[in-house]
């Protein structure tokens, strides 16, 4: 499923950040942008919301306008804490699919 | 008034029973002897006492304190006598005579009016730990007379009706209020109705929650630190260690605990374990993070009881109680930091009790109790220790003895039921989780939901019927099996020893054991 692979990205790209530094986000640019992407295509609103806050800030930091850690730290905490729901809900998507096949459903 | 006034105002308060509360009975009875052998003492009046020469030694008796020259460092015989001296000769000394204060008469307005805020820091948390004995039924003995007389083992505590209550008389001989002074407040205020309860005490000072504040902007400084910086290229354990410290001098256990467990993952990354987790990581950094936004919002809305709980409480904090019997239960396996423990479940006083030991090691207490036994005898522990959970300390002062063997069984646990449902369900709308041992008349069929992985049951108590969920959990994998086998009996009348807890507006157990006729099922 796409979504498993949106969700591994996110993934990759959070713990990239976790160990190498919110500064990562400007320097793994092609892994981030293909996050945004694809969570635009799956209106993944709030997702998009968090990244697109998170990159600004750093844009601002990059021009000279130094923001606060607490916002930065905020917003990442933020999308940590969305993209473990969205784990629980794809979790539960696939669970419902698999009851469906085995309560004869339709295969998607 | 003059000393004199005060004094024979005093002497209205000199009952026998208060003259022994003064000492105690020996001291009280030799002193009357010697009062009956003499014919008179020699005495001179002070500026503000009265003098008093008994068997070589010069005894000064003033209003609410008296020396003695002799030898005792506390009350003596000479100053008794001296008392009773003064109370059986006013006419001959004074040039009059006080009545005795009637006994209706005699109140004890400071500790009926007592105000907890008034204590300090240190014995407001004594105050509170007491609040915690009381609500475990705690023994102690109270007579309410001329004095009122305390006896909270080992010791002794007299509070005076004319007297403040730091000159009550203590047998830990200490002539401020000690810490068995407030905790024998705390048992006299719970005696006559005027219940504390410990969550309406909770005040906070100005002081404490700046402290707090501190501590939490720290921490948020710190993770944004951690996190602008990557876990790679972060050296300064130290850094968090400091903070679990500034946590906590502050009172704040569960900050100081995510902090230790910060430290242990971020140790576990640098040591390349394999037990290093970033899922848990990533828990532990949000949860420390989110506890410090939630701590502002509380201290904001000035909700003290959910601030206390957010900032937990120490493990340490374990109360000691009184002997008492212990019977067994049930025993359930858990695990904890990866060591497999055993928990053992006791009830006493009809409170569920638990105490748990790692595998294979042997109980701590002093005596000689095996851990073989622990389940299957009945035993008497002599100066428990017991946490805010019920949970009990394994610490060698506490002495264990046993009783006799026990079988836990249907027929034996009858007479420890801890109530019927209704009561179960006040018991957890109150406090969201207790451990329970409940009567169940009848099993009824009930189904397994693959969804959510959870098994409804149906328990019949008389005409009632509760509906409950048990969850699947993989270290529990035969209890649902179990509890099928146990429905599908024709008679299945049980007992369950079960925790029980809220969760979404639902009610679930996790059954520990069901006992049937002749049969235990451990889960």
């Amino acid at each position: 499923m796409a979504l498993d692979r949106l969700i591994e990205d996110y993934n990759e790209l959070i713990d990239n950040l976790l160990l190498g530094g919110l500064i990562h986000l400007s320097l793994d640019r092609e892994l981030a942008n293909r996050v945004l992407l694809t969570s635009k295509k799956y209106k993944l609103d709030y997702g998009v919301e968090l990244l697109e806050e998170l990159s600004n800030l750093f844009h601002q930091e990059e021009y000279g306008m130094e923001k606060g850690k607490d916002e930065k730290t905020q917003v990442f905490l933020k999308l940590v804490a969305y993209i473990d729901y969205l784990k629980d809900d794809l979790k539960e998507i696939k669970i419902r699919k698999k009851l469906d096949i085995y309560n004869g459903g339709e295969d998607e | 008034m003059g000393f004199r006034d005060n004094i024979l105002e005093e002497i209205g308060y000199y009952t026998d029973e208060y003259l022994i509360g003064l000492g105690n009975k020996g001291l009280f009875k030799r002193a009357m002897k010697d009062y009956e052998n003499i014919e008179k003492l020699d005495y001179k009046f002070g500026e503000d006492n009265i003098e008093f020469a008994i068997d070589d030694n010069k005894v000064v008796i003033k209003e609410g304190d008296s020396s003695c020259t002799c030898i005792s460092r506390t009350m003596c015989k000479h100053i008794i006598l001296g008392k009773i001296y003064l109370k059986n000769r006013q006419e001959e000394i004074f040039g009059k005579e006080v009545e005795v204060v009637k006994k209706e008469d005699i109140t004890f307005d400071l500790l009926d009016n007592f105000d907890y805020e008034k204590l300090p820091t240190s014995k407001k948390n004594i105050y509170k730990k007491t609040i915690r004995k009381i609500e475990l039924n705690y023994e102690v003995e109270i007579n309410i007379g001329d004095i009122v007389d305390i006896y909270i083992n080992p010791n002794r505590i007299r509070f005076f009706p004319n007297k403040e209550l730091s000159e009550g008389n203590c047998t830990c001989k200490s002539k401020e209020l000690c810490s068995h002074k407030v905790e024998a407040i705390a048992f006299y205020r719970n005696h006559i109705g005027k219940k504390e309860n410990i969550v309406e005490l909770i005040n906070y000072k100005k002081r404490e929650i700046e402290e707090f504040l501190i501590v939490t902007n720290e921490i948020k400084d710190f993770v944004g630190e951690l996190l602008k910086m990557g876990l790679t290229h972060f050296n300064s354990i130290y850094l968090i260690e400091q903070l679990g410290i500034k946590s906590r001098n502050a009172n704040m256990p569960q900050f100081e605990r995510e902090l230790k467990k910060l430290v242990k993952n971020i140790n576990l990354f640098f040591n390349k374990s394999s037990r290093f987790d970033m899922d848990i990581y990533k828990k532990n950094l949000r949860s420390l993070y989110e506890n410090c936004f939630l701590l502002e919002k509380l201290v904001k809305e000035k909700d003290y009881n959910s601030l206390k709980e957010l900032l937990g409480t120490f493990r340490n904090e374990y109360i000691e109680m009184h002997t008492n019997t212990y019977i067994p239960m049930g025993v359930e396996g858990v695990e904890v930091n990866n060591r497999r423990m055993k928990k053992y479940y006791f009830n006493s006083d009809n409170d569920i009790y638990t105490f748990t030991l790692s595998e294979g090691s042997e109980v701590n207490w002093t005596g000689e109790i095996s851990e073989y036994k622990l389940s299957k005898s009945k035993i008497k522990l002599q100066g428990p220790r017991i946490d805010e959970n019920n949970n009990i300390s394994s610490t060698k002062e506490t002495k264990a003895f046993l009783i006799e063997d026990f079988e836990p069984s249907y027929d034996t646990l009858s007479d420890y039921i801890s109530g019927d449902f209704d009561f179960l369900l006040e018991k957890i709308l109150q406090d969201n989780f207790t451990v329970a041992l409940l009567k169940i008349d009848k099993w009824l069929e009930g189904e397994y939901d693959n969804f959510y992985q959870v098994k409804n049951i149906y328990l019949k108590e008389g005409d009632k019927v509760l509906r409950a969920h048990i969850k699947y959990y993989d270290r529990k994998k035969h209890m649902i099996s179990t509890i099928e086998s146990i429905e599908a009996l024709n008679d299945n009348k049980s007992l369950l020893l079960t925790k029980v807890f809220i969760e979404k507006n639902m009610i679930y157990f996790e059954p520990i054991c069901v006992y049937r006729k002749n049969r235990i099922y451990n889960f």
